[in-house]
Order: C-alpha cells, then structure tokens, then sequence
C-alpha cells in the first residue's frame, strides 16, 4: 500500500499545521509516514507546498504524476500542483481566492476563474470537487478554520476513509490544537458532510 | 524504545544531545536554523549546562565551537551554505589543528533554492580543508550521523562536516529517540603551539601531515562502524548519496531490478576498497550525487586504476542525457538515470496533460511585507526622498542586503538593485562610487546583517570618505529566517535577557559623525532624515527603527486600528500603488482594510491624499 497527498496554499492559511494532524492521523495507524513542508516564504504571502507519503515509500519526495489526492487550500494554487496530477488523481479545492497584491487593484485582473480551472482538469480527465471551505468556517463560528473543513473533505474521501477512520484524524485534531477546539472540530464535521453526501 | 516524528534538523539536534554535546553555537540561515532553536529550547529544561548560542555570524559561531572543542568538549556549530563561506578562513585553519572534544560543524545546502542564494556544494569544503564530510540521507540517517561524527571526530582528532540538504533537513518521518548523554568531562586546554598556531613553515607541513593522517582515519572509522553499505547483485551499479539513495531503493522495489548499490555517507573520504569492488564486478556504474560530480570525478579515476572496461554515468557522461549540475535530484531524475543505466525505458513514462494550459493561469506570488511591516514606511520614505532631490523612480541606485530588507526590490517599491551577500550592499555601493556613478548612492541594510558583516564596509567607506547613505532598518529581531534575537535584541537564543549593543552607538563608534535615528513608522520625519543624509559629504547614516510587526503581534503590542471612511475615499488607489500592504483590498472602487489582516501600524493613514484612511479611536 501507498498514498501520495499533496497539499498546496499560501502562507497563514494553516498549511502546515494541516501535514501534521494528517501524519498524526497516519501514524495512529501505525503506517509509516513521511512529510516535506517547502515552506519558502510564507510568512510574507508566498506559495506553500507539503508533500505527505505514507505507507511503503522511501522519502518525501511524491513523483510526478503520482498524487492520489491533491488538496488545495486556495483556488489558484491548485495549478502549482498540476505535475502532480494523473488521471487517478482526485482534487479537492477550496474556492476560497487570495489574489496576490498585484491583482487587488480592484476586478480580477488575470485571477484565473474558477470554471477555467473545472474546465481543465476536466478535459484531462482528473477529478476534482470544489468546496466552499470558507463560508463552511464561518458556519462553524471560525474563519480562520477553512484547513479544518478541508480535512473533514479529505477524512471522506474513499481512498483516505479505507485507511483511515474519520475518529482516527478527529482524535489527531484534538491532541494537535489548544485553541477552539469545539469549532475546529465543528469545521471537520461540516467538511467531511459535504463530500460524504456526494455519490461516487 | 520511543518513536517520534521529526525533521532531519530535529534529528539532528537529537543525535547531537545523545552524543552528550556541551557547546552549540551558530547563525540562521535556512535551511538549518531549526537544529540550533530546537537545542535552545531544550537547553532550557537541561540541567547540565548545555550552552547554545545565536552567534554574531557563522565564523564567530565556528570558533567558540572550536575553542570549547580544545578544552575537551563535544561541541556544535551550525549554519546554511552561505554561512560556511564566511567560516570557511577558520575552518581551513582549524582543522589544520585538529579537535579535542568531538568537533562538528553542520551545513545545510539548498540544492532547489528554497530560500534564495546560490546553488553551492559545501562537500567542496571538506577537500578543501582535509576534513571528513558525511552526507545524511533522511532523518533517521541524519540522527545517526550526528552521533557518530561527534564519536568519530573524538577518536581521531577530526572536526566533521556534517551535511544536509533542504530535502533532508525539512522532511519527516518517524525516528527513535535515546537518552542525553552528559559526560561532564574536566575543561582542560593545554598549550602547544606547534597545534594550536601556524607560526612557522615546519609546524604547518606538519599539521597538514597530521590532517591527511586525521581524514584517513576517520575513514576507517567510519566504515568499521558500518558506513557506506555495499550490496552486489548482477553487473549493473549504482553509487548514490544523499536523497538519491532513498529514491533508488523505492525504484528497485517498484519495478523489481537488479542492482548492485553503494550508499555512499562519507563524501569525504570515499570508500575506496567499496568503490573498487563495485567496479570489478560491474560492467556499467551510475553515479547519483545531487550538485557536483565530486563522487563522479573520483570513480572515474579509480575505474581507470582498477578496471578500464566499467562504464561510467552522471554528469560527465559523453552524450545525453546527462544528469543535470542544476537544482535538486528528485524522483523522476534519478529515474532518468536508471533508465539510462539499464538502457531501456519502463521507469518514468508520466507526462503531465495539463501543464501547458495551466502554465498561462497560473498565479505569481512576489512577496512582500507583511502588515505593518516597518520596512514598507522606510522603503516609501527612500523613494519620496529620491523624488524630492530631483530624481526620478529609478534613477537613484539603492544597493539591498540579505534578509527581508530586500523585499524593498520588489512592486510597489522597487527601489532595491542588487542582493551579493551578507554586508555586500556597503562594498559595493562604494565599488558603484569608483566606478564613476556620481549621482547619490543608497545602501539599505538589516540590523543582524549589518551586526553579521556591515562593519567593516562601514569603517572602510569612512576611510575613505565615500559619499554615500546608508540606511539601517533596525527591526530588533532577524526577521526573515525566522526571528531569531541578535546583538541589539537585548535576548539569547534560549531568551535570556542581555545588555543589547546600542546600534547607534556602535555606528558612531565607527567615525560616523552623521547619524540619524528615526521612527520607521513616522513618514515625514523618515523622508526629511534621507533627503537630508543624501544632501550631506562623506557617508552618512540612518538608522529606521520599528519592531517586526510578527514580533510585536506576539507580544500582543496593540496598535490602534484603522479603517476607511468610505465618503472620502475617492478610489485613487495611491494606497495600493504605494505601500501593497496585504491588509488593504479595492471592493469596487473603494479601498477596504481588513481588519483581521491589519496591524494598525498607520503608514497608509500618511499616504492617502483625501485623509480617507483614519485611526479608530
Ligand atoms: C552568510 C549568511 N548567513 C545567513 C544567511 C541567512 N539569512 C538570510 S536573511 C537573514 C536575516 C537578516 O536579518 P536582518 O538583517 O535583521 O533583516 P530582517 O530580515 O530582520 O529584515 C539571514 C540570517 C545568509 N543569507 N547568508
Ligand atoms: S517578518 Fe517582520 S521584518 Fe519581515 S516582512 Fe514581516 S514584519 Fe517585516
Ligand atoms: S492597513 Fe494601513 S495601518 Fe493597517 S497594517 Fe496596512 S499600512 Fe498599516
């Protein structure tokens, strides 16, 4: 067994925080676990990547085309991930959008829609499902816990929810946070609704 | 035994604990910094009186490790690629001297330029001086690694390069944790010139006898102890270090090959016996070592000593593909390379579909200051005092240096033309002064840069009455690599309150007569002090104070807030266009400051022409 899961977004969005409730999670499991966290320049608004392997793999490096899912955290990040990609990737995308400063002079400026996006990854032949992560935040009482609807997205997935149980990475989620907890949890839940309700 | 997940950096500061280190000292840099701040933290909750230190740079950090080395302790200096440039004048000379206590000095490299600066491969090092190097693969590796150099370099009297990649050093997985060690051994220093100095022509020939002596040695250690596995299968070879070697393990298995494969740890010396055996029984060898082709170069020597007939392939291979000198070695090139090596092609079929189109979508992220960063005020206030003497945006040279003073380079500001390295904005706005540019120079520095390196420059442009500003932007903390303390924070590394350097001071100190101190966040005043230190002779000096705004949030420091008063904003957007400040956002023709990004630090309240943007009371 192997899993790839790639993880992209900017830097404050809780990106790396997320890697490591995840590998938490994997290792509750006790399957082996590797994570690389390119953290680049996140502080001052620059792209975030983590690369999370488990099971029988040697290293954090995922190589190309061989994500079995790729979650992003910010919609435009998703296109740093396309090498990633193949046609058994599944993609989760929060709609959330973070222009870069230069694109906030009002309008959209070159800020990629979001059916564009569907469009591509549709005539390549991935899958992807878009959340609302956001506007799911704000619902559990909790803006800044987008991260945590995204895990609740991912915990549903079919490939994720074979290996591990959604009380597995709620557990992980509690031992890593010290704030609201209640509402992250919250967030988790509403997550992993959205994406349990659809039909495969 | 326990188990837990960490970083190679982690590990390594882990290894280092359990091989009972004393003495740590180094300067951030990514990708090391962690090793250091891990060690910090734990020194803390340490009763044996493990010392660990931000020095004020990397070569200062190099001799206190030594120094506590030759009073019998096991000692650490830590540091990125750059950092060992400025060690490197010590380290040739140290370890000419050779170590008493475990001497190691760990150097991350950043093959991928994760965080900026040159490509360079450190292992150069280690030839240079005659010391060993080994080269981890992943944390686990790493944590041994660390141990046993400190073992290794006891017994034989060798300080080890200990080397990292960003790859290993930011990874994690799962590594088993052992006791701290403390060996409280007497502090003991005797005196003997003939080790400790290069006095004379004789002492030297001698110390680098006894250096050549040290490394082979050390060798032997090391592959006593296990190093640089060997396994022979068929007539096909790969010799790998660093992350290669975990890629062609998993490749192996996934495709089920035959190989023989040498996973090479000491970078220097290589394991010669291995090398030739691995060549005796191979009729085509692949070399796999991320940056230079160190290991390559000498293979291939020593495949024409032993058996001219093995092929050789890397990087210096007569026809393509060659592996690439550039950037880091991921899956897909080592894959390429076995391909080559088996000379078919099942390995790496994958072609992405998508990345063309997704190629012309996708977004460019320059980076920027954060919300209420003090830079951005000082940045605005060098282009409005550029402006008020008569010059146009782009006409003025402003020489940047490291750290995220540099950001100054970047929209909206764009004032910043070159980045060398730590302390280089002063030597070469002087270099810029001989070289004929008569209009005013501008120089902008860090204040851990210009502790690390800025004063010597500083002293030589007095000497020779350059023409010249500098302007220092104090923000107490060294920010970009992640707030360590520095001379003037007035803390440690493990944040023990310290007398902070007085940097204005320290500047006077230096013949600097004109010296201004300005608030970083007050406009007028900061464009009135750089109008008038570039009307000024001779060099003159400012120095923008304000606190990095990461810094002051955690400590909870408020500011006012401020909003905009949607009837007199008039939808210029000089806000933006002037200071990008990640807090302020266009909704249709109105500016928004959202509230939850702001830090209240009130440059935008100084910009906006219809006085629009005003403070909460
Ligand atoms: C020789 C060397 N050592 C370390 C670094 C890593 N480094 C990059 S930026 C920086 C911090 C600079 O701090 P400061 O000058 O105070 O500027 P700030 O980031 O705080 O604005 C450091 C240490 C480097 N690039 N070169
Ligand atoms: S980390 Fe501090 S110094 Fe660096 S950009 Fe942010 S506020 Fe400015
Ligand atoms: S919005 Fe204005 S006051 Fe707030 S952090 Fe940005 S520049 Fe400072």
């Amino acid at each position: 067994m192997r899993l790839n899961l790639l993880l992209m977004g900017i830097g404050g969005q809780g990106l790396v925080k997320l890697s490591e409730i995840i590998a938490r999670g994997v290792a509750k499991k006790n399957l082996p676990v590797w994570i690389y966290q390119q953290k680049g320049m996140a502080q001052r608004g620059g792209s975030v990547r983590c690369e999370i392997r488990m099971g029988e793999v040697e290293g954090s490096a995922i190589p190309r085309g061989s994500a079995d899912v790729v979650l992003a955290l910010e919609l435009s990040e998703v296109l740093n991930a396309v090498d990633w990609m193949s046609e058994k990737s599944l993609i989760l995308i929060n709609t959330k959008q973070i222009p870069p400063i230069g694109l906030r002079k009002g309008g959209d400026g070159g800020y990629p829609k979001k059916e564009e996006i569907r469009e591509l990854l549709k005539q390549a032949g991935i899958k992807a499902i878009f959340v609302d992560a956001a506007d799911l935040a704000e619902k559990a009482g909790l803006p800044i816990a987008a991260n945590m609807v995204m895990l609740g997205a991912l915990a549903a997935l079919p490939n994720i929810k074979e290996l591990i149980d959604k009380k597995v990475f709620r557990a992980a989620l509690v031992e890593s946070l010290s704030k609201e907890v209640e509402k992250n949890l919250k967030a988790f839940e509403l997550g992993f609704n959205q994406i349990e309700r659809k039909k495969w | 035994m326990e188990k837990r997940i960490m970083s190679g950096n982690e590990a390594i500061a882990e290894g280092a604990l359990e091989a009972g280190v004393e003495v740590v000292a180094g300067y951030p840099g990514t990708p090391s910094t962690e090793v250091l701040e891990v060690l910090a933290e734990r020194s803390k909750s340490l009763s044996d009186g493990l010392h660990v230190e931000w020095s004020v740079n990397e070569k200062v950090a190099l001799e206190i490790a030594s120094g506590a080395s030759w009073c019998g302790k096991r000692a650490m200096a830590t540091m990125k690629m750059s950092g060992l440039n400025v060690a490197s004048d010590s380290l040739a000379s140290i370890a000419y001297s050779g170590c008493k206590g475990g001497l190691v000095v760990y150097v991350a490299d950043d093959p991928s330029t994760s965080a900026g600066m040159v490509q360079q491969d450190s292992r150069f090092y280690a030839l240079l001086s005659g010391i060993p190097c080994f080269d981890a693969s992943s944390p686990r590796k790493a944590k041994f690694l660390a141990k046993a150099s400190f073992e290794i370099s006891e017994k034989t009297g060798a300080p080890i390069l200990l080397r990292t990649t960003t790859r290993v050093a930011h990874s994690l997985t799962e590594v088993e944790l052992g006791k701290r060690s403390h060996l409280s051994r007497p502090s003991e220093f005797e005196k003997n010139l003939q080790k400790y100095t290069k006095a004379s022509s004789e002492w030297c020939t001698v110390q680098h006898e006894q250096t050549l002596e040290r490394l082979k040695r050390a060798g032997e250690l090391a592959n006593e102890l296990g190093f640089n596995k060997l396994s022979i299968k068929g007539k096909l070879g790969v010799i790998a270090s660093g992350v290669s070697k975990l890629y062609v393990k998993e490749l192996v298995k996934e495709n089920s090959l035959e190989l023989s494969v040498l996973e090479i740890e000491t970078s220097n010396p290589l394991p010669r016996e291995k090398i030739e055996k691995l060549l005796t029984h191979s009729n085509r060898v692949l070399v796999l070592e991320e940056l230079e082709p160190i290991i390559e170069t000498q293979v291939r020597s020593m495949a024409l000593d032993c058996n001219k007939r093995t092929e050789i392939l890397g990087k210096l291979d007569k026809d393509e593909p060659r592996l690439s000198r550039v950037g880091e070695y991921t899956y897909d090139v080592v894959a390429v390379g076995l391909e080559k090596l088996l000379g078919k092609q099942p390995i790496s079929p994958f072609k992405s579909k998508v990345s063309g189109r997704a190629g012309e979508l996708r977004v460019q992220r320059p980076l920027t200051f954060c919300a209420g960063c003090p830079h951005r005020g000082t940045y605005l206030a060098i282009n409005e005092a550029i402006k008020k003497h008569g010059y146009k945006k782009g006409e003025i040279i402003v020489t940047g240096d490291i750290g995220c003073t540099i950001l100054g380079m970047n929209k909206p500001f764009e004032s910043c033309w070159t980045e060398v390295s730590m302390g280089a904005s002063l030597g070469i706005a002087q270099g810029f002064r001989w070289g004929g540019i008569e209009k005013p120079i501008l120089a902008t520095i860090g204040d851990s840069t210009f502790f690390h390196a800025g004063i010597p420059p500083l002293i030589n442009a007095k000497q020779h009455g350059v023409n010249l500003t500098l302007v220092i932007l104090d923000n107490s903390w060294t920010a970009m690599t992640g707030y360590q303390p520095n001379p003037g924070t007035g803390l440690t590394a493990t944040r023990e309150k310290t007398n902070p350097v007085d940097l204005a001071a320290l500047v006077r100190g230096c013949g600097i007569e004109s010296v201004r101190v300005v608030n970083a966040f007050r406009k007028k005043e900061m464009i009135d002090a750089i109008y008038q230190a570039m009307g000024s002779k001779g060099i003159s000096v400012v120095i923008a104070r304000g606190e990095c705004a990461i810094q002051s949030a955690r400590r909870k420091k408020k500011f006012p807030k401020v909003q905009v008063n949607e009837d007199k904003c008039t939808g210029c957007k000089r806000c933006m266009t002037l200071l990008a400040c990640p807090a302020i956002a266009f909704e249709g023709e109105k500016a928004r400051i959202d509230p939850s990004l702001c830090d209240g630090c009130g440059v935008c309240v100084c910009v906006c022409p219809a006085n629009a943007i005003e403070e909460v009371k």
